[in-house]
C-alpha cells in the first residue's frame, strides 16, 4: 500500500529523466545537435528532487515532504518533456506553465518538516504562491506569442488570443516581481518558523534555513537578470547558479528530514515539559494540541474502576467518546489492555500514526506518572497517618500500663504492707524479738519493691503528664537530674501527642545529658512556635553527639516525625549538645 | 495493741491549734489521738459532738471520713484508724461520695486516695481542694502514689493549714502515718519526706542548700515536711534554742526571710527548693 506510491513516483521519474536523456537519438531530431551543457544540468536538478524525494517518502513515510520533492522533481522535468516535443499544445503547455515547480516548491520550504501546512499564514503564503502562478501564467499564455528569429513551426502560442509587445511586457514585470515577492515572503516564513522551532525543532529546519538564501538568491537573481540588467552574461552565470542550488536543495531537505523528525523533537519536549514541576494534569493537553498541531484535541481520562466506555473530562464531568460520524477520531491509550484515557483528534492525524503513537506514548508516561504519584502519595499519607496512630497507640497502650500497675501490683503491695504493718502492731510486745525483726524487714522490702514499681511506672507514662501539663513534668524530671537543669518553659498546653513527644525528647535529653555529656548544667527551653511547641534540650558538655549514634536518639526522630514535627541535633565537640524538636499542635 | 499513737502536738505545739480551733476542750491537755477539737462555727455540732462525748466514755474521738476505690484497703485502712482511736464515720469509693459525705458528717478528718473512678488519676487532689475551699475546718490528707511536689504545693496552696500529702505506701507503718494524720489534724501541714527529699535532692547550678550542714539540711528537710520547732526538738533531741539557731542559719543561707509562722516557713521553704 505505502510502496505503490514510491514506486510509481520512481518510475515516473526513470521515464521522464531517460527520455531526456534519450532526446539527443531520437528520430525526430528536431534540436541538433542538443546543448549537453543545457540537458545535463536540466536533467540532472530533476532527477536530483526525484530520487532525494523517493528516498524521503521511504525514510520518513509520514512526512509528505518526499512527496512533494517528487512532484517538484516531476514539474521540473515537465517543461523540458514539453519543449522536447515537437507538437504545438506540448510546446505551448510547457512554456507558459513551466514555472509550477517554483510554487510546488515554494510550497515545499513552507511546509517543511510535515509536508502539511496547519498555520493559516503557512497556508496563506502557499494559496498566494498559487494564485500569482495561475494569473500570471494564465495571463502570459492569453497574451504572449513567440517572435524570435528561426522559431519552428510548432513553436508558437496555442493559447494566444490577443495582446501586444507592452501588454505582455507589463504582465511579465507585474508576474517577476510577485515572485520576488513570494520569494521573500516564503525566506520570511521559513526564519519565522526556525524562530520558533524548539531545540530539535531547529535541529531539522537548519538545513533548509540555509537553503533559503542560494534559492532566494537565485529566484530574485534570476528576476532581475531578465528583467533589469539584461544582461546575458549575467544571466548565463545566474542559469549555473539555478541549477547548481537545485541540484543540491533537495538533499538539503532530505538531510533536514532524516536527521531529526520535528515534531518527533517536540514530542520529546513534551515529555520533558509533562516532567515538570506543574504536573500534568495543567498542561498535557494544551502541550499535546501543539505537538500534534490540533488545536481541537480534547482527552478524556477513564476513571479507574467505571465502565470500558465511561471517560470523564479534565474537570471530572462525564464524557462520551464522539460516535463514527462526528467528523472526529479517536485514539485510546491502554495500560496491559485496560483503557486509561483517550485523545479526541482531527481525523487528519490518521495519516501520521507514528506521530499520533508518540505524542500518545508521551501522553501515556504522563498519565501513568501522575496516577502512580497520586498513588504514592496517598500511599505515604497513609503510612504518615498510620505511624502516627501506632504512636498514639503505644502511648495509650503505656498509659494503660502505667494504671494497671498502680491500681493492680502496687495497690495490692500498699495493701499488704498495710497488713503486714498492722501483724506487727498487733504482734506488739508479746512476739519474739526476732519476729518483729523479721516483719519490719519484710516490709522494708515491700516498700522497696513498690518504690521500685512506682518509678518504673514513672518512665512508662508519667501521670503527672496529663493532669498538670508539660511544664510541671519537665519540673519533675528536672528535679530527678543530677546534673542541673533549667527549665523555661513558655508555652500553652497543647495536644497530648505533642506534650507526650515533648516529654520523650526531654528525658532522653536529659538522660543522655547525664550518662554521656559530663556537663555541668543543663537548660531545658520549651516555647510556642506556630500552632505547637519547640522544645529545647542544651548543656555544657562535651558535644559531638551523632544523630545516629544512640538508638535513643534515633528512636526520638522517628517519634517526633511520626506525628510530622522536626528534630535536630547540633553537637560540636567540645561545644555542648542541643537537640531542638519542632512538635505541630494538631497531632500530625 | 497500741490505741494512742504519739502525735507531736501537747499543748506546747497548740499555738495554731489555738489560732483554728478556740474551742472548750482547744487548751485541755488531750490525749493524743483523741483530740476532738470542736468546729468553731456550729452550736449544732457543737452540741452533737458533747452529747456524743458523753456517750463514749468521756472521750471524743477524732472523726475521719475515707475515701479509696479498693475495698480491700479501704477495710484495712478503716481497721488501722479505728484500732488507732479514730473515729470512721463514713467510707467512700470515690470523690463524688467523699464530698457527700463530708458535707454530711462535717469530719475532723478526710483521709482519700488521690487516686480513684473515673479517671484514676488525681480525682482525690481535685475533692481535698473543694473540701478546703468549702470547709476549711475540716483537715484533709491526701494520699498518693507519686512522688510529685506539684501535687503537694497545689494541694497546700496558699494556706497549708490541715493538710497533708503522703504516700500511699505509709500505711506499712500506722504509728507514723497516725502521727502524720494527727499533725494535720492539728492543723499543721504535712509533706511526705519522700517529696522532700527529692526537693532537697534537685541539683541546681548555684547550690545554697549544698552549703548547708548535714544538721542543717536535715532541720531543713522537716520543715519542709511541714514541722514546727517544737517537733524538730522533740524529734532530735536538741534544744529549742539550738533548733532555732539552726533555723536562722539556714534561712540566712539560703537568703529567705526569717518567718516566724511555721505555715508560711513551709510555703517559703517548699518554694525555695522548687525553684
Amino acid at each position: 500500500m505505502t510502496r505503490r506510491p514510491v514506486l510509481l513516483a520512481a518510475l515516473a521519474g526513470a521515464a521522464v529523466a531517460a527520455f531526456q536523456s534519450l532526446t539527443p537519438y531520437l528520430p525526430w531530431g528536431w534540436f541538433h545537435p542538443v546543448p549537453m551543457n543545457w540537458l545535463v544540468p536540466e536533467t540532472a536538478v530533476g532527477v536530483s528532487f526525484v530520487a532525494a524525494g523517493i528516498a524521503g517518502m521511504v525514510r520518513r513515510p509520514a512526512s509528505r515532504v518526499g512527496a512533494l520533492m517528487v512532484a517538484v522533481g516531476l514539474a521540473w522535468f515537465a517543461p523540458t518533456v514539453g519543449f522536447l516535443i515537437p507538437v504545438g499544445i506540448f510546446w505551448s503547455l510547457s512554456i507558459n506553465f513551466g514555472t509550477l515547480y517554483l510554487v510546488l516548491l515554494g510550497q515545499l520550504f513552507v511546509s517543511f518538516p510535515t509536508g502539511r501546512l496547519r498555520a493559516w499564514w503557512d497556508r496563506g503564503v502557499v494559496a498566494g504562491a498559487y494564485a500569482w502562478y495561475v494569473l500570471s501564467t494564465v495571463a502570459g499564455a492569453l497574451t504572449w506569442n513567440p517572435a524570435w528569429p528561426g522559431v519552428r513551426p510548432w513553436q508558437h502560442n496555442v493559447f494566444y488570443a490577443f495582446g501586444s509587445p507592452h501588454l505582455n511586457d507589463v504582465i511579465g514585470t507585474v508576474g517577476d516581481v510577485g515572485a520576488v515577492v513570494l520569494a521573500v515572503v516564503v525566506a520570511g516564513t521559513v526564519l519565522r518558523h526556525w524562530l520558533r522551532a524548539s531545540r530539535p525543532g531547529r535541529r531539522a529546519l537548519a538545513p533548509v534555513l540555509w537553503a533559503t538564501a542560494p534559492t532566494g538568491a537565485w529566484v530574485i537573481l534570476d528576476q532581475l537578470s531578465n528583467r533589469v540588467l539584461a544582461s546575458s552574461q549575467l544571466d548565463h552565470a545566474v542559469h549555473k547558479l539555478g541549477y547548481l542550488v537545485l541540484t543540491a536543495l533537495p538533499f538539503g531537505f532530505l538531510i533536514g528530514l532524516l536527521r531529526v523528525h520535528l515534531r518527533r523533537g517536540a514530542v520529546g519536549n513534551l515529555v520533558v515539559e509533562l516532567g515538570g514541576p506543574a504536573g500534568p494534569q495543567a498542561g498535557l493537553r494544551q502541550a499535546l494540541a501543539r505537538v500534534l498541531g490540533d488545536p481541537s484535541l480534547q482527552i478524556l481520562y477513564r476513571v479507574p474502576g467505571a465502565g470500558s466506555g465511561e471517560f470523564v473530562d479534565d474537570a471530572g464531568h462525564p464524557a462520551a467518546l464522539p460516535g463514527a460520524d462526528a467528523g472526529r477520531s479517536v485514539t485510546v491509550l491502554d495500560r496491559d489492555g485496560t483503557p486509561i484515557a483517550a485523545l479526541i483528534h482531527d481525523p487528519a492525524l490518521d495519516s501520521e500514526p507514528e506521530l499520533l503513537e508518540s505524542a500518545a506514548a508521551a501522553a501515556r508516561l504522563a498519565i501513568d506518572n501522575e496516577r502512580l504519584q497520586a498513588e504514592v502519595r496517598s500511599q505515604l499519607r497513609e503510612v504518615r497517618a498510620s505511624r502516627a496512630r501506632i504512636v498514639e497507640a503505644g502511648d495509650r497502650e503505656r498509659r494503660r500500663v502505667e494504671r494497671n500497675l498502680h491500681d493492680g501490683a502496687q495497690q495490692r503491695l500498699v495493701t499488704l504492707s498495710m497488713a503486714l504493718g498492722m501483724i506487727r502492731d498487733r504482734a506488739g510486745g508479746c512476739a519474739p524479738a526476732d519476729l518483729a525483726r523479721d516483719l519490719d524487714e519484710a516490709i522494708g522490702e515491700l516498700r522497696g519493691a513498690i518504690g521500685d514499681l512506682r518509678r518504673l511506672a514513672r518512665g512508662i507514662h508519667p501521670a503527672i503528664l496529663t493532669n498538670e501539663g508539660l511544664g510541671a513534668t519537665l519540673e519533675s524530671l528536672a528535679a530527678r537530674s543530677p546534673v542541673p537543669v533549667l527549665v523555661r518553659y513558655q508555652a500553652a498546653r497543647c495536644a497530648e501527642a505533642a506534650e507526650v513527644t515533648a516529654y520523650f525528647v526531654v528525658a532522653e535529653g536529659l538522660a543522655n545529658v547525664a550518662k554521656h555529656a559530663r556537663a555541668t548544667r543543663a537548660t531545658v527551653t520549651v516555647t510556642q512556635h506556630g500552632g505547637g511547641i519547640r522544645v529545647e534540650v542544651a548543656d555544657d558538655g562535651v558535644g559531638g553527639v551523632c544523630a545516629e549514634a544512640g538508638s535513643g536518639l534515633r528512636g526520638l526522630a522517628d517519634r517526633v516525625a511520626a506525628i510530622g514535627g522536626t528534630f535536630g541535633i547540633q553537637s560540636t565537640p567540645g561545644r555542648g549538645t542541643r537537640l531542638i524538636a519542632e512538635l505541630p499542635g494538631d497531632a500530625g | 495493741m497500741r490505741a494512742d499513737p504519739p502525735g507531736e502536738p501537747g499543748p506546747a505545739g497548740g499555738t495554731r491549734q489555738q489560732e483554728r480551733r478556740d474551742g472548750p476542750v482547744s487548751g485541755l491537755p488531750e490525749p493524743v489521738g483523741a483530740v476532738r477539737p470542736s468546729p468553731a462555727a456550729d452550736p449544732a455540732e457543737r452540741f452533737r459532738h458533747l452529747r456524743r462525748g458523753g456517750s463514749g466514755g468521756g472521750q471524743d474521738r477524732t472523726r475521719a471520713v475515707l475515701a479509696e476505690d479498693s475495698a480491700l484497703f479501704r477495710e484495712g485502712l478503716t481497721r488501722l484508724l479505728t484500732d488507732a482511736g479514730y473515729h470512721v464515720v463514713a467510707t467512700a469509693a470515690d470523690a463524688g461520695e467523699l464530698l457527700l459525705q463530708v458535707r454530711g458528717h462535717r469530719p475532723d478528718v478526710v483521709v482519700t486516695d488521690i487516686r480513684m473512678p473515673p479517671t484514676h488519676t488525681n480525682e482525690g487532689l481535685v475533692a481535698a481542694l473543694q473540701i478546703r475551699s468549702e470547709t476549711p475546718d475540716v483537715a484533709v490528707v491526701v494520699l498518693s502514689q507519686y512522688v510529685e511536689t506539684t501535687y503537694a504545693v497545689k494541694l497546700l496552696g496558699d494556706n497549708p493549714r490541715g493538710v497533708g500529702y503522703l504516700l500511699k505506701d505509709r500505711v506499712a507503718n500506722s504509728q507514723e502515718l497516725c502521727e502524720a494524720i494527727q499533725r494535720v489534724v492539728n492543723g499543721g501541714s504535712v509533706i511526705d519526706p519522700e517529696v522532700v527529699a527529692e526537693l532537697l535532692g534537685r541539683r541546681r547550678g548555684h547550690d545554697p542548700v549544698g552549703e548547708l550542714t548535714d544538721r542543717e539540711r536535715e532541720i531543713l528537710s522537716l520543715m519542709a515536711e511541714g514541722r514546727s520547732n517544737q517537733a524538730i526538738c522533740e524529734r532530735l533531741y536538741l534544744s529549742s534554742r539550738t533548733v532555732e539557731t539552726h533555723v536562722a542559719h539556714i534561712f540566712t543561707k539560703l537568703g529567705l526571710p526569717l518567718s516566724t509562722d511555721d505555715h508560711r516557713r513551709v510555703l517559703a521553704v517548699l518554694a525555695y527548693l522548687r525553684s
